[in-house]
């Protein structure tokens, strides 16, 4: 038999609270069940960048042309490599006699343009993480305070303010707010360590960029 | 994604069934570890709950009445054999003991430390609750031995004996170590 009142009893704690708190207990699960998923998709996607990007690079610095390694290009398949192609090929469909600077400023166009799409890929499904931080805390105090009231309300319908009758009530209401916190604490540990690596994957975009500009100069 | 979120909800699940284990293993260490605090909170209202049934304010005449009511109606209950019947209800021990003095005591003690928070429209509700008596008469090994269905209720009978925590020691004549009682909280409206 559990003991009524040990505080590892959350389950019975979550059963005896009110609809409220239930709604609110449930919510708080599905944000998390979601914001792990999140983690986990982008940990293995970001993985999968930084392999694919060094490799990239490597190849790059040892490159004979611009124009050889254009046709290597197309296996390498991470970010680096779709700003290179963006760049490349307005360069390469264009015939000998078109002029060098409306080559540059189709080039530079497609290559921003690529930069823009691949950074949002980067970030994207973040900004449900940073969501997650600031909201589940407060969805936890709303069922507190919910359950508060429900306590209150108790002492009117039982007709005395002992303990008894407001200490149980009030500990159901906590109970919303433990697990906001437990889904609010992960969720800011795991969203500053995915932003740190976003940044550097942004960082390694653009100076990779500015490198692309100057090779595509020199070579036309 | 859809690995992702398998992945996550699977160790949500997980997670979520480890944290009930640390309960069993609580319950393993000491009876009641926490309800040590929860005397002095109990204690405190109390004070003040008398000091307004003092005053006769409407319902405290109210709840006089009932309990009065209540009396009546329980004395005419059966009793065990080795047990007494007052205000609360029954009171009965485990093995021979005649001191029924002692029994008026202990229920004297708890009455001033319980409060009805029930006040339904069927007529009875009754919660028995066993705890062992030791020599120097601290209460040990609350335990809720049948419940009246209703949370309320069953928590305002354990809290009256977290709150009484300490009675008079048991009678000299009584040779035992300890005695175990079972406590039957009744309120018939």
């Amino acid at each position: 038999m559990f003991n009524a009142l040990s505080k590892w009893n959350i389950g019975g704690a979550t059963l005896a609270s009110g609809w409220a708190g239930k709604s609110i207990i449930i919510i708080l699960f599905i944000i998390s069940v979601i914001a792990i998923a999140i983690f986990i998709y982008k940990i293995k996607e970001f993985r999968k960048i930084s392999i694919r990007n060094d490799k990239f690079l490597l190849a790059f610095h040892k490159k004979v042309s611009l124009n050889e390694f254009y046709k290597l290009n197309a296996e390498f398949d991470c970010p680096l490599s779709r700003i290179f192609d963006s760049a490349y090929r307005p360069i390469t469909s264009m015939s000998q006699e078109v002029n060098k600077n409306i080559k540059e400023t189709m080039s530079f166009s497609a290559m921003e343009h690529s930069l823009v799409k691949e950074k949002q890929k980067i970030e994207s499904l973040l900004v449900f993480l940073a969501t997650t931080v600031v909201i589940s805390p407060f969805l936890g105090l709303l069922g507190t305070v919910w359950g508060i009231l429900d306590a209150f309300m108790d002492i009117k319908t039982f007709g005395s303010a002992h303990i008894n009758v407001v200490a149980p009530g009030m500990a159901e209401a906590l109970v919303t707010t433990v697990a906001g916190l437990c889904v609010a604490i992960p969720a800011v540990v795991f969203y500053n360590y995915l932003l740190s690596r976003a940044n550097k994957f942004l960082d390694e975009l653009e100076v990779f960029e500015k490198e692309l500009i100057n090779e595509i100069r020199l070579s036309l | 994604m859809k690995n992702a979120l398998l992945l996550s909800f699977s160790l949500h699940i997980v997670v979520l069934g480890v944290v009930p284990l640390f309960a069993l293993f609580q319950k393993e260490k000491s009876t009641y570890p926490v309800s040590a605090y929860q005397v002095s909170i109990m204690s405190m209202p109390e004070q003040t709950v008398s000091t307004a049934f003092t005053d006769k304010t409407e319902s405290a005449i109210k709840t006089e009445k009932k309990d009065a009511k209540d009396s009546k109606k329980s004395e005419k209950s059966k009793g065990s054999k080795s047990g007494y019947k007052g205000k609360l209800g029954n009171i009965s021990a485990t093995g021979d003991f005649q001191y029924s003095y002692y029994f008026e005591i202990i229920m004297t003690k708890i009455s001033e430390n319980w409060r009805n928070p029930y006040e339904g429209e069927s007529g009875k509700i009754s919660a028995v609750v066993y705890f062992v008596i030791k020599r120097d008469g601290e209460i040990d090994r609350i335990k809720l031995v049948t419940s009246s269905r209703n949370y309320y209720f069953d928590q305002a009978a354990l809290g009256a004996l977290y709150a009484t925590r300490k009675l008079p020691p048991l009678p000299e004549e009584f040779k035992k170590a300890e005695l175990g009682v079972n406590f039957e909280f009744e309120y018939v409206q």
